[in-house]
């Protein structure tokens, strides 16, 4: 097994690091990552330019008088999206943190289980050929049909894992990327076919939070809070799947059974959050292996503060995307309309900017 | 005496399993391409066919537009296909056998993204192009992602480092192009249905200046990849077993990899970012052979690679005829599944090794 930085519970004391100096960091971590959340919130809610979505700005062009009504649709646009985001962090943080687990491989995050890629094909599938005219159409189809796919890629991945006898942490991610591959294809060849909705399908398959309504937050909140029995099952499951198969089943696990399960809810967390926001990337990478160091490898502290500093990530990411895209920067490359592209630059641009170079940092300091 | 592993032990070249294999698909190429000569919008016979490939001054008197859809149209559109699936079969060889990697396919490590990248940057604003052809541009483009790869790769030591390097590549440039899409002003959205164009492959607007701008590459590329046969045996067994044959593996992968990036970057360029071709014809052309000794591999897997491509592009141009299915809706939807089924039936070892 390639043991690349595999979770430090994994590894014995051989290298006689001192387990305490890590608790310091421990709570140190917790609060940071909140309160960048909760600055973050703050400080978005607080911006107060009052041009912010496209339809705020219609409603004023409509009605120039009703200043409250504008208010009010702006804070709600705006509240909508930071609890959203907020929830889809959380999501992708905690099922990067099980998947890191499972795999034992510090590098695995939720893109590499097929999950994302499933979700947005079904998602993109489904709008191109169902017929909608636009992605707000079908509020509540979009996010099933797109947890559907997410769970269906899931279940081919494992399933090809197993066509060879048993699943291996090497055969999931083998077959989890060439899954994850094939459907992306399968994506672009839509996304070809869809015609005007084109643009915004692109857009979508980026991670977006454009768009975002309390239907949507309604709906992903729910869908979490069902999974969350799922998640604390899943803890002392893929704490123990994270020592290696050999020493799990020594200790008494049905590996098989175990990794199933934990499979199973982290392609939830992911397909939960992918389907209302389309294919955010990285956060599940980056987020838990922020916090490791300062929680330990222990997913039952690991896993609450990766899902902290994954809604920080979003939250931050859509700030970003949404107040600091230069609009003159816009304008000298010839776009039209600059305000409004500015509000619609998906969040997901920035974590990619931000998640490639901090995985490349990562990759080489993990060489072993 | 202990046996031997079958890449070691020395074998004539020319087996005969080779050559039935090889002349069966070259068969079945030529099969298809004639095929592919006669049918279509009119439909040609035999004769016709002949006198329009081997007789040009008669057949342009007797038949010219027959003449001009076989000789201007359909001629280049399959040999176009054959040079690109040929291309990258040879390409998906080199990759899985010098990365040790059963999932090595420009694909799924980034490789195709990085020149769809370029190739939007380059659709969306001509001018970034300054005369310099787009198979270099894409070229120089793949070599850059490929250096990053290695250069974080490090040592191979095992197949999951180099995927998941891949996928975050691959995560990466599809939303740079993404960007680059979004923030394209409105009067150059015709550089967008070009760059669609390019994000699945094509061979429908395939013409005679496709076909001359690709084939040196494949002259030049595949007998360079056959000399390179014995290195990538010996990389097939591991770094120490390579260094103690007398090959220094950092620096003939590195080769390697350019070659195979020069093998893909003029179909990219011409036909677009063809998707798993380069993935399942090794596999299954080490299945027909029962051999994985390289320069055998590549032969079948070039055949093979060119039947795929010319069969996806037959499939588009007449399963739904008058409707047109670009290329790449075929490989992906017919042999990704393949690949994900052929891959997946591998045991562990076999996936490892």
């Amino acid at each position: 097994m390639t043991a690349t930085a595999t979770p430090t519970a994994a590894a014995p004391s051989a290298t006689a690091a001192p387990a305490p100096r890590r608790r310091p960091g421990r709570a140190y971590a917790v609060a940071a990552s909140s309160l960048v959340g909760l600055v973050v919130l703050s400080v978005w809610w607080g911006t107060g330019s009052v041009m912010l979505t496209p339809a705020a700005a219609w409603r004023a062009l409509v009605d120039p008088d009703d200043a409250e009504r504008i208010e009010v649709i702006a804070t709600n646009a705006r509240l909508a999206r930071v609890v959203m985001a907020i929830g889809v962090g959380a999501a992708l943080g905690a099922s990067g943190a099980l998947l890191q687990a499972l795999y034992q491989n510090a590098l695995a995050s939720p893109s590499i289980t097929g999950v994302t890629q499933g979700a947005v094909a079904a998602a993109v599938v489904w709008l191109t050929f169902g017929g909608a005219s636009s992605l707000d159409e079908a509020t509540w189809i979009v996010p099933l049909v797109a947890t559907a796919g997410g769970f269906g890629a899931g279940l081919l991945t494992y399933i090809a894992a197993r066509l060879g006898g048993r699943t291996d942490p090497l055969r999931l991610i083998l077959m989890g990327v060439l899954v994850g591959g094939v459907l992306a294809s399968i994506t672009a060849v839509t996304i070809l076919a869809s015609g005007d909705l084109g643009q915004e399908l692109i857009r979508w398959t980026t991670g977006s939070l454009t768009g975002t309504t309390w239907t949507k937050v309604r709906l992903l909140y729910t869908g979490l809070a069902l999974l969350t029995p799922l998640v604390i099952i899943s803890l002392p499951l893929a704490n123990v799947l994270a020592l290696g198969d050999n020493l799990a089943q020594g200790l008494g696990q049905r590996v098989e059974w175990a990794r199933g399960v934990v499979l199973f809810t982290s392609a939830g967390l992911v397909a939960a959050a992918v389907s209302f926001v389309g294919g955010i990337a990285f956060v599940g990478l980056v987020a838990p292996h922020l916090t490791r160091r300062a929680t330990g490898a222990d997913l039952r502290r690991h896993l609450p503060a990766a899902a902290l500093v994954g809604a920080g990530m979003v939250a931050a990411a859509d700030f970003v995307a949404r107040n600091v895209v230069p609009i003159d920067v816009l304008r000298w490359l010839g776009v039209e309309n600059p305000q409004v592209l500015a509000s619609a630059v998906p969040a997901g641009i920035f974590l990619a900017l931000l998640g490639a170079p901090y995985f490349v940092i990562i990759l080489r300091r993990t060489r072993t | 005496m202990p046996a031997l592993p079958a890449t070691v032990r020395a074998r004539p070249l020319p087996g005969v399993r080779l050559l039935t294999v090889a002349v069966g698909l070259l068969a079945l190429i030529v099969a298809l391409s004639v095929y592919n000569l006669a049918s279509g919008e009119t439909t040609a016979t035999w004769s016709q066919v002949t006198r329009a490939l081997f007789d040009a001054e008669a057949a342009r008197t007797q038949d010219p537009t027959l003449t001009l859809f076989i000789r201007d149209l359909r001629l280049p559109r399959i040999l176009a296909a054959v040079i690109g699936g040929a291309s990258l079969g040879v390409a998906g060889v080199i990759l899985q056998d010098s990365l040790r990697n059963p999932l090595a396919d420009p694909g799924l490590l980034g490789l195709l993204q990085v020149a769809s990248f370029v190739v939007a940057v380059a659709a969306i604003y001509p001018e970034v192009l300054v005369g310099i052809p787009l198979n270099v541009l894409i070229l120089a483009a793949q070599v850059v992602a490929g250096i990053i790869v290695l250069s974080v790769v490090g040592r191979i030591r095992g197949p999951v480092r180099i995927v998941l390097i891949g996928a975050a590549l691959t995560a990466f440039f599809a939303t740079m192009s993404t960007l680059v899409i979004l923030l394209a002003p409105f009067q150059r959205t015709t550089g967008i249905t070009a760059f669609n164009r390019y994000v699945i492959g094509s061979l429908a607007a395939i013409t005679w200046g496709d076909v001359t701008s690709m084939a040196p590459w494949l002259v030049v590329a595949v007998p360079l990849a056959l000399l390179g046969g014995r290195a990538l045996n010996l990389l097939q067994l591991g770094d120490e077993m390579a260094l103690a044959g007398g090959l220094n593996p950092q620096r003939a992968r590195i080769a390697l990899l350019v070659l195979a990036m020069a093998l893909t970057a003029p179909v990219v360029a011409n036909v677009g970012p063809v998707a798993f071709i380069a993935l399942l014809a090794p596999h299954v052309a080490r299945g027909l052979l029962t051999s994985s000794e390289a320069r055998r591999v590549m032969v079948v897997s070039s055949l093979l690679g060119a039947f795929f491509l010319l069969a996806a592009d037959t499939l588009g141009r007449l399963l739904f005829f008058p409707f047109e299915v670009p290329a790449g809706v075929w490989t992906v939807l017919l042999i990704g599944p393949m690949a994900i089924w052929l891959v997946g039936r591998r045991r562990t070892a076999a996936v490892t090794a």
